[in-house]
């Protein structure tokens, strides 16, 4: 007989665990499953599509498609491999829907401190700036040259260097074969690198920065 | 292009699976002696790290501050999920092209052992050859219309949506007693009849076709849904 009570149970319990449980009926399961990849989904969904108002209506979608099919859900893969190509199928048929817009929503990131957004912390290293503000400027440089990938490089660019997802588990979301991941990833750098070097102050190309130029 | 040159657009092409750690040990240290030879790459990968640094420090988009609240209750709308299926459920959820060849290879094989055995009788129709041990699996590939079948077999009452339509086709009927039964008395592994919600008499007919004059044609499998 358990002697923790089966919210605290479903909180330690592995994602795969949380599937059979609600599969089961235990629908404080199906909760947990929420709490822990809604932000992911929305963020995903959010970098392939820019724009938040349908990046939250396909992780509502996804969400609702794992509770149509949890009766159908087998450990064969991980579960977050499951759950993101459900997301990447959804938020793809919503980009061949809608014209994708081309600049991020600045409201997404907040102007202030209050947004529900500013959760950023930059990571403490003497090459980032200092300042608040030239962080969300970073920022927003960033999600504006994610947005003006092209789209079969902004797929596995948002998995990997936002997600951190394997180039495993990439090639199965994607249905693609591992070498075409990582040549993706490696063209997907390549062209962030193109986009954001210009804005920074650094030309693509020359190797040098505008300090080692003459 | 001089020899340095060479090796420097070699080495960048390098930068991104040195990055994730998959460049081949003989590689990595060749490019890490290309650093150490030439400032330049080194000073751009020490870049290139700090860009995709910054991406990975990328904020966690929060969803809607209802988000919860309005997925959630159109889950409420979808209904429960369904229990879960025992395995014979599952083997329904086969494509249908599946048992459809098992059927076919089924039919060449029971012809040619007709023909090989000499009987002149011509090839009976699907149902006919109820009167010979059929196994188990072979049911659903006569009935053919898996829905149904289901709900005959009393699996659709207890259920709530049982399927995607976009994934699996239209979901299972709330009650199976709402719709007509078509199709043969389900039996158990011993080839009984099984007692359930449905209308044995409207069955009768195709009962007797099914069965032979015997219970021992074998046939569905328990049809209770295993929880």
């Amino acid at each position: 007989m358990r002697e923790e009570t089966p919210e605290r149970t479903n909180r330690e319990a592995t994602d795969e665990e949380l599937m059979f449980r609600y599969r089961d009926g235990d629908e404080g399961a199906f909760v947990e499953i929420v709490r822990r990849y809604k932000s992911k989904i929305v963020s995903t969904a959010y970098r392939v599509l820019g724009d938040l108002d349908k990046a939250d209506d396909v992780a509502q979608e996804t969400f609702i498609r794992v509770h149509r099919n949890a009766d159908r859900y087998r450990s064969i893969a991980k579960f977050s491999t499951w759950i993101y190509t459900i997301a990447l199928n959804v938020a793809r048929n919503e980009l061949r829907n809608t014209k994708r817009k081309r600049l991020v929503s600045l409201d997404a990131f907040g102007a202030d401190s209050d947004s529900e957004f500013s959760t950023y912390e930059i990571p403490d290293e003497s090459a980032r700036p200092d300042s608040e503000a030239e962080n969300r400027e970073l920022r927003r440089i960033f999600e504006a040259a994610i947005q003006r990938l092209p789209e079969r490089y902004r797929s596995v660019f948002v998995l990997r260097d936002v997600d951190d997802l394997s180039y495993e588990e990439i090639a199965e979301i994607l249905k693609l074969p591992k070498g075409t991941v990582k040549s993706r990833i490696n063209r997907a750098r390549q062209r962030f690198r193109e986009l954001v070097e210009p804005i920074l102050g650094e030309t693509p190309g020359s190797g040098r920065t505008e300090e080692e130029r003459p | 292009m001089n020899r340095e040159s060479r090796f420097c657009k070699k080495a960048r092409g390098s930068f991104s699976a040195y990055y994730d750690g998959t460049l081949s040990p003989k590689n990595s240290s060749k490019l890490v002696e290309h650093f150490d030879a030439c400032d330049s790459c080194k000073k751009r990968y020490e870049r290139y790290c700090a860009l995709l640094n910054g991406v990975r420090a990328l904020p966690r988009v929060r969803p809607s501050g209802d988000f919860e609240a309005r997925l959630f209750a159109r889950v409420r709308q979808e209904g429960r999920i369904p229990a879960r299926t025992s395995w014979w459920q599952d083997l329904a959820r086969v494509p249908l092209p599946v048992p459809i060849g098992a059927a076919a290879i089924l039919l060449l094989a029971v012809f040619a052992y007709t023909r090989i055995g000499g009987d002149r009788a011509p090839s009976p129709a699907p149902l006919e050859t109820a009167s010979r041990p059929v196994p188990a699996d072979t049911v659903r590939t006569r009935t053919n219309t898996r829905p149904s079948f289901l709900d005959d077999l009393g699996g659709g009452a207890e259920f709530g949506r049982a399927a995607s339509t976009e994934l699996h086709g239209p979901p299972y009927p709330m009650e199976a007693q709402a719709r007509p039964a078509i199709l043969a008395v389900p039996l158990d592994l011993n080839g009984v009849p099984i007692e359930g919600p449905y209308e044995h008499a409207q069955h009768a007919q195709g009962a007797r076709a099914w069965r032979g004059s015997s219970g021992d044609s074998g046939g569905a499998v328990d049809t209770s849904p295993s929880r």
